[in-house]
């Protein structure tokens, strides 16, 4: 018996994963954005070695505090109104930034996953009330509810379980991941629904597949280009609203922990003649977020369930 | 009715289906009374044209219809009744003793995963075995419906084979359990006619080395002629005929079966007619015979009493009124 149409023997197998990377190769800008990211997270991660001072050290000079210094050699960014080195803040606070806003990315991913998934795969009742929930939830102004949220801890005991003590950078994850859930639960629901109607599921059924294999064995590696593309891009919306949030002055405690948010907030009184104490953290944030935008886009393009078979 | 001279029991037996979905433009009877019996060994051909119940009736005696679906009948799987069986025992007769090999194998297979990988899945939802040994299975199941370079094509994702390879790689899962009953739903519609006959070939091979049941969904006569033992006529959610396959084109009974078997291209009949008119609406099923009104020999009781199955040669039965020849 021989096979028709067989594909040549000599073509290697191509994965959808390399396929991917070829279509994300093609945007110039993500691929630059990424490099960049990956510059940001290693000066962070190893500021230690890049920084002559730690973040809340106090600088003297002669005995005198070194308050708002210009930038120059010795202080590459000046220093602030506490005689911090700015350079030290803006790269010890970037580890807060960088880590709540990946985590708060997860967190809400994985929520939004399970409740998508459960949503779109059982239908029904269950459909029905785990949707209107999202839709409360999106009713809600969620800097409104963030900044309560945030304060529950202060003074609910019940709340600190869930959220930790307050202005922690565990109580802000907790926060922004409760108001960031539902976008990803929609999209994923969106795509499940369609996928229900694939006949390989149907197979699956037929081939005495439970609800539990089917959704994590076909449902969710079908959904995890869309998985990755919304935590990607919530990862940046999470570092703005952690900027936001801290800016404010409901996020993480800037006193003991500098962040790129609350380094703005303590710089706005500073402004007119030490624009370094904005530029500093500002720049990091605008420049972190476009960067994952950039992948963002690019991976949209790239994940898109669309062309898996192209 | 009678199995083609097979003195073994039947594998599956089902006794006066029913199927009525609820629209909300009201009650859509689907399958309305249809038996159907199949033995270990024998290929049985389930013939009609869309929406005549075929494939709703296999659909449902795997409880894969969707929840507006109401059966009711009966439908026996060695010994153990089906229908309104618990869900979690009715995953355990699917894959491993009654199996379903579907349409579009592009679309039956998980765009995301690899071959091997897939067909070790479905051992391993139902045999408590390594991954290991499940992948190995998996190319052994693959070299068996004849894949060559099985080691290298059970690392291949679906869209990298081909139609043919793919339906052989969907076969390949189906028989991974050895199922009693494989139920082929139109498995060679979406292949062209050389991949279709190799299909057919392979189909015919697993019955015999394996001696299961399959229920071979089709609305290709030609496709009947070359592999099933007996053919059962579904029209109108109703047995329209039942008879060895030698017989249903030979003496074809059924005005309806004849109208089909007109339809076949031939070199006597290079254009052939079609059965003028369209198959009923099943939300309002006509009265008497479903296929009076389309009916070159349709009497006045057509229209008004439906007509039950008659006898009309060994293992043959035909639901007519009027039938071609008169009946024996």
């Amino acid at each position: 018996m021989t096979i028709e149409g067989e594909v040549s023997g000599s073509t290697e197998a191509i994965s959808p994963g390399r396929l991917a990377w070829r279509r994300f190769r093609r945007h110039r800008l993500a691929v630059v954005g990424v490099v960049v990211l990956a510059l940001i997270t290693a000066a962070c991660v190893l500021a230690p070695f890049l920084t002559r001072y730690g973040p809340n050290e106090l600088i003297r000079i002669d005995g005198a505090k070194a308050t708002l210094r210009s930038p120059g050699a010795r202080f590459w960014l000046g220093t602030n109104e506490r005689a911090n080195d700015v350079w030290a803040t803006v790269l010890y606070g970037g580890r807060i930034s960088l880590a709540v806003g990946v985590v708060t990315a997860l967190v809400s991913s994985l929520i939004g996953t399970v409740i998508g998934v459960i949503a779109g795969w059982f239908g029904g009742w269950i459909d029905g009330v785990l949707m209107r929930i999202t839709d409360l939830f999106l009713a809600v102004p969620f800097l409104v509810a963030a900044i309560i949220l945030s304060q529950a801890p202060a003074t609910q005991s019940w709340a600190r379980v869930v959220f930790g003590p307050p202005n922690s950078s565990r109580s802000v994850v907790a926060v922004i991941a409760l108001v960031f859930w539902m976008p990803v639960a929609r999209v994923i629901r969106g795509v499940v629904l369609s996928l229900k109607e694939k006949e390989f599921v149907e197979a699956a059924r037929a081939a005495g597949a439970s609800d539990t294999r089917i959704i994590v064995r076909h449902l969710i590696p079908n959904c995890s280009g869309q998985i990755v593309i919304n935590t990607t891009l919530s990862v940046s919306a999470a570092i703005l609203t952690e900027s936001a949030l801290s800016y404010l002055g409901y996020g993480v405690n800037g006193v003991t922990t500098p962040t790129w948010g609350n380094l703005l907030n303590r710089a706005q009184g500073y402004i007119e003649p030490h624009p370094n104490l904005l530029l500093g953290p500002g720049l990091a944030v605008i420049v972190t977020v476009l960067c994952i935008n950039f992948v963002g886009d690019a991976l949209r393009d790239a994940l898109d369930p669309a062309q898996v078979a192209s | 009715m009678t199995s083609s001279g097979s003195a073994q029991e039947p594998v599956l037996v089902v006794r006066d289906l029913r199927v009525t979905f609820r629209t909300p433009e009201g009650p859509v009877c689907a399958v309305r009374g249809m038996d159907l019996e199949v033995a270990p060994g024998e290929i049985l051909g389930l013939v009609g044209e869309s929406g005549s119940g075929k494939s709703v009736a296999m659909l449902a005696v795997l409880g894969l219809l969707p929840r507006n679906a109401e059966i009711e009948g009966s439908a026996v799987f060695e010994g153990r009744e089906l229908i309104g069986l618990a869900r979690r025992d009715l995953r355990v007769v699917r894959g491993a003793g009654i199996a379903m090999i579907f349409q579009d194998p592009l679309t039956a297979l998980n765009p995301v995963h690899r071959i091997g990988r897939q067909i070790a899945e479905g051992i391993r939802a139902h045999q408590a075995v390594t991954r290991v040994a499940a992948d190995a299975r998996a190319v052994e199941l693959l070299n068996a419906v004849g894949i060559p370079d099985p080691e290298r094509r059970a690392r291949a994702f679906p869209h990298e084979m081909s139609g043919g390879m793919r339906q052989r790689a969907m076969i390949a899962m189906m028989i991974a359990n050895d199922p009693q009953l494989l139920i082929a739903d139109e498995p060679t519609t979406a292949l062209d006619v050389t991949v279709q006959a190799q299909i057919l070939e392979l189909l015919d091979e697993i019955r015999t080395r394996t001696g299961c049941a399959m229920v071979f969904i089709t609305h290709d006569l030609g496709v009947i002629a070359r592999i099933a033992d007996r053919v059962q006529v579904m029209y109108g959610g109703r047995i329209a005929e039942v008879a060895p396959t030698p017989e249903l084109f030979g003496a074809p009974t059924h005005p309806y079966t004849v109208g089909l078997l007109e339809a076949v291209p031939g070199p006597d009949r290079p254009r052939p007619e079609g059965i003028p008119g369209t198959p009923p609406s099943m939300l309002r099923p006509p009265a008497g015979c479903a296929f009076h009104a389309r009916c070159p020999r349709a009497l006045p009781v057509c229209s008004e009493v439906d007509p039950p199955l008659l006898t009309m040669g060994v293992g043959h039965v035909g639901a007519c009124h009027n039938p071609v020849g008169g009946g024996s």
